[in-house]
């Protein structure tokens, strides 16, 4: 399980690099949505998750995951 | 990194010369695919082009792969341009791999396709893109990251306004960077003789974007992006349906969808009239949330028996085929001389696309094989019947292309035939069911739809 501080330093990385609203990262919100990823932007997401946490996740396996629940979830896992 | 000429940076540009080889190609490309692929090419707002000099990316939706680069490609007669185009395509061979960079392809790697670790290899493509922008080179690319398999348009990668807004910055946003949106049509995906047009909307200028991006990149990048996936949306025809592609598509293209262009005042005939037509009816239907159980019903019963909602409008009398069988048996010597070398064109494709489960992939193949095909077909025409008919070979050589065009005419007139075959075969009574059915399933959408 992944530390309440922990998400909300995630989240205020994901938004200052993503230039979204910090409430709009909530967890049943849509990952690719919200940040209107492509495939070189997941690069820089999987980079902020790492430069945060430490937990390096390949590219690949950040695009199956649908929701920020089930990111906070899967990196809780990786931790 | 690449260092740039302060001549590129600062955005003074020479007019690129084209060489006589490169136009004589394109000359010949164009033939093939304009005259002899195509019934009907159309570009459409060329006037929307920048002038030479001007920075910009063309930036197009992605259905037809080869087909919608060649469509660009030929609005521009006497210019240059430069594409995007999947990496993979660079790896089928080192001849290939040599004539994509000749003719300024650039690779472009993806997640999907070639792993995450190739995403790196993009810088090259990204910089050689700026590089070509700040020169006045256009570069064409298609930012959904893969071809559609059906006429709707997906979320754009944001690769293009990464590259538009770094050229930007390169010049020390001195230099006025545009975007161009263009859309491609068809009447038919995989035809020959089907029709086929391109369209320029209003070159959007990134310029007034400037500011944003200095301090907020991704927002700047995004706003831009709305704008020219917008103008491509409106210029194209984009089923959101997708629950429902094959019914409303099936309604566009049946007399239903004649009348409705017709009560428009639009020709049905011409396909920039009908995209129109079809853009504002799939609109309202989309609109109206009609039910499609009843259409799904006729279409399913028609495709069953083979039939085309068409012959219910314009029932064939029996005259009508006879004659056409007749006509068809008679030019039947020809058809056979026609095959050569039409069957290569239809069947190499159809092997490939079968290989690789991808039938958008058809009409790139089938394009390819006909610009490559014609001269080997023409010299070998030659060689192998010159010493049986002498110079006559060289009269059927030149004939090929005719022949070819014939080939396609006459395909088309044996499987229509065969439609009217069927449909005296399926009896008057399923004919006037299905007669009946389509007229209560049309007036009930018209009524939906308030028209």
């Amino acid at each position: 399980m992944i530390n309440p501080a922990l998400i909300q330093q995630l989240n205020a990385a994901i938004a200052d690099e993503f230039e979204v609203e910090e409430q709009a990262l909530v967890a049943d919100a849509p990952i690719q949505e919200t940040l209107e990823l492509d495939s070189l932007s997941l690069v820089d997401l999987v980079a902020v998750i790492e430069n945060v946490t430490g937990v390096k996740l390949k590219g690949m396996d950040v695009k199956q995951i649908q929701t920020f629940g089930a990111l906070y979830s899967f990196i809780g896992e990786n931790l | 990194m690449i260092k740039f000429a302060t001549s590129i940076r600062l955005g003074v540009v020479k007019k690129e010369t084209v060489s006589p080889a490169y136009n004589g190609l394109k000359a010949y490309m164009q033939f093939v695919v304009n005259k002899l692929y195509y019934r009907r090419y159309f570009s459409l707002d060329r006037k929307n082009i920048p002038p030479e000099g001007t920075s910009f990316l063309i930036v197009s939706n992605h259905q037809n792969c080869l087909n919608d680069a060649f469509g660009i490609f030929f609005a521009f007669p006497d210019r240059r341009i430069r594409f995007i185009a999947r990496a993979d395509v660079f790896s089928i061979h080192p001849l290939v791999t040599r004539l994509l960079h000749r003719a300024g392809v650039m690779p472009a790697y993806r997640m999907q396709y070639q792993g995450e670790e190739a995403l790196p290899k993009n810088e090259q493509t990204f910089q050689e893109t700026e590089e070509n922008l700040l020169s006045g080179h256009p570069v064409l690319l298609f930012p959904e990251a893969g071809h559609q398999p059906r006429r709707w348009l997906g979320t754009f990668a944001f690769g293009y306004t990464r590259m538009a807004f770094a050229a930007a910055e390169q010049s020390g946003f001195r230099k006025e960077v545009f975007i161009l949106p263009a859309c491609n049509h068809y009447s038919d995906y995989f035809a020959f003789r089907s029709d086929m047009l391109v369209r320029f909307g209003k070159p959007v200028s990134i310029q007034p974007y400037y500011e944003l991006y200095k301090t907020k990149p991704r927002t700047a990048q995004r706003e831009v992006n709305k704008l020219v996936r917008e103008q491509i949306r409106e210029m194209m025809l984009d089923i959101r349906d997708l629950e429902h592609y094959d019914d409303i598509d099936f309604l566009r293209q049946s007399s239903f969808g004649v009348r409705f262009s017709r009560s428009a005042g639009l020709d049905s005939r011409s396909l920039p009239q009908k995209l129109e037509a079809d853009k504002e009816l799939v609109s309202l239907l989309e609109q109206k949330k009609v039910s499609y159980g009843t259409v799904r019903e006729l279409r399913e019963k028609l495709e069953n028996l083979g039939l085309e909602e068409g012959q219910l409008e314009n029932p064939p009398s029996l005259l009508r085929t006879a004659m056409e069988a007749l006509l068809l048996l008679s030019t039947l010597p020809l058809a056979i001389v026609g095959l050569w070398p039409y069957l290569f064109v239809r069947l190499i494709p159809k092997h490939f696309t079968r290989k690789l489960q991808d039938p958008m992939l058809y009409g790139s193949y089938a394009m390819v094989v006909l610009i490559l095909g014609l001269p080997m077909a023409f010299l070998l025409t030659v060689a192998l019947e010159w010493p049986f008919v002498g110079a006559w070979a060289l009269l059927h050589a030149c004939l090929l292309p005719l022949l070819f065009v014939f080939e396609v005419y006459w395909l088309s007139l044996g499987r229509r035939t065969l439609r009217d075959f069927r449909f005296h075969h399926a009896g008057r009574r399923t004919v006037r069911d299905l007669k009946e059915q389509r007229n209560l399933t049309f007036e009930r959408i018209r009524k939906e739809l308030d028209i």
